[in-house]
């Protein structure tokens, strides 16, 4: 009986919580492509001595492939969008008919290069995907 | 209080917000078909072979020893409840190099729309 009404309690907690986020005119949407690569999931990676073969085995297919002169590159792309929107005229009741809303869009990519014989020779990192917060300041 | 909360209460709290979901779910593209992908014999199977099969590619392109063929496919789904929302997207890459005599030297397939979910919490991973 106890543990019921716990779980009552606990409902009727998140209803309210739901419908007043929802009431308060604010929304929050994340967008998310592909999938993240860590630091450490590309660690296994030595300049010189790591081939295409196990980089393909540990990460996959990547997203895209291009070459230069001397070298061919494989490039891994992971991006998240977050977008806060706060209607002011939901709040009100369409009294104050302003909405203000802001999307920011973070993106990791990772890329690495090989030599004629596929031996990785360099690769680099930049990790921003998950640096974004939700902010609805436009301005 | 909480006792004297009709047991309905929640279950209506529930159900209104339940009243605002949506799941949509998009497509690019047509998916790779991988009957056809494993028919490629490298060293063996042509381009006009591999053009036969899988039709014109989406990107060509050149690495240093190769013509190279992409093809892709990407599936998304996006789930929205009430205020809530996330859309999950992902390809399928394929990319099969080709020599000067336009026969398959290598071929590289990654599948990754079959763990697109549908999810709506925003927050977090």
């Amino acid at each position: 009986m106890e543990r019921l009404r716990k779980i009552r309690r606990r409902l009727t907690l998140v209803g309210i919580l739901i419908i007043g986020v929802q009431l308060a005119g604010c929304s929050f949407s994340r967008v998310v492509v592909n999938d993240p690569i860590a630091p450490a999931d590309i660690a296994f990676i030595v300049r010189d001595h790591t081939t295409r073969a196990d980089v393909l085995s540990r990460l996959g297919a990547p997203q895209e492939i291009t070459a230069t002169d001397d070298r061919d590159i494989f490039r891994y792309r992971y991006s998240v969008q977050k977008t806060f929107r706060i209607s002011f005229g939901q709040l009100t009741r369409g009294f104050v008919p302003v909405t203000i809303s802001r999307g920011r869009t973070g993106l990791d990519v990772f890329e690495v290069q090989f030599d004629a014989q596929g031996i990785v020779r360099d690769h680099a990192f930049k990790l921003r995907a998950e640096a974004r917060r939700f902010n609805p300041w436009p301005f | 209080m909480w006792d004297r909360c009709p047991g309905g209460l929640s279950l209506l709290l529930i159900l209104a917000a339940l009243a605002g979901c949506a799941f949509v779910r998009a497509n690019v593209g047509e998916p790779l078909p991988e009957e056809r992908i494993r028919a490629i014999q490298i060293g063996a199977t042509t381009k006009a072979q591999v053009l036969e099969a899988l039709g014109p590619p989406d990107y060509v392109g050149h690495t240093l020893a190769h013509e190279l063929f992409q093809y892709r496919y990407g599936d998304g789904k996006l789930g929205v409840v009430l205020t809530f929302s996330r859309a999950n997207f992902k390809t399928d890459d394929l990319y099969i190099f080709f020599t000067r005599d336009d026969v398959v030297a290598d071929m590289i397939f990654g599948k990754r729309t079959d763990r697109v979910r549908f999810q709506f919490w925003p927050f977090g991973e």
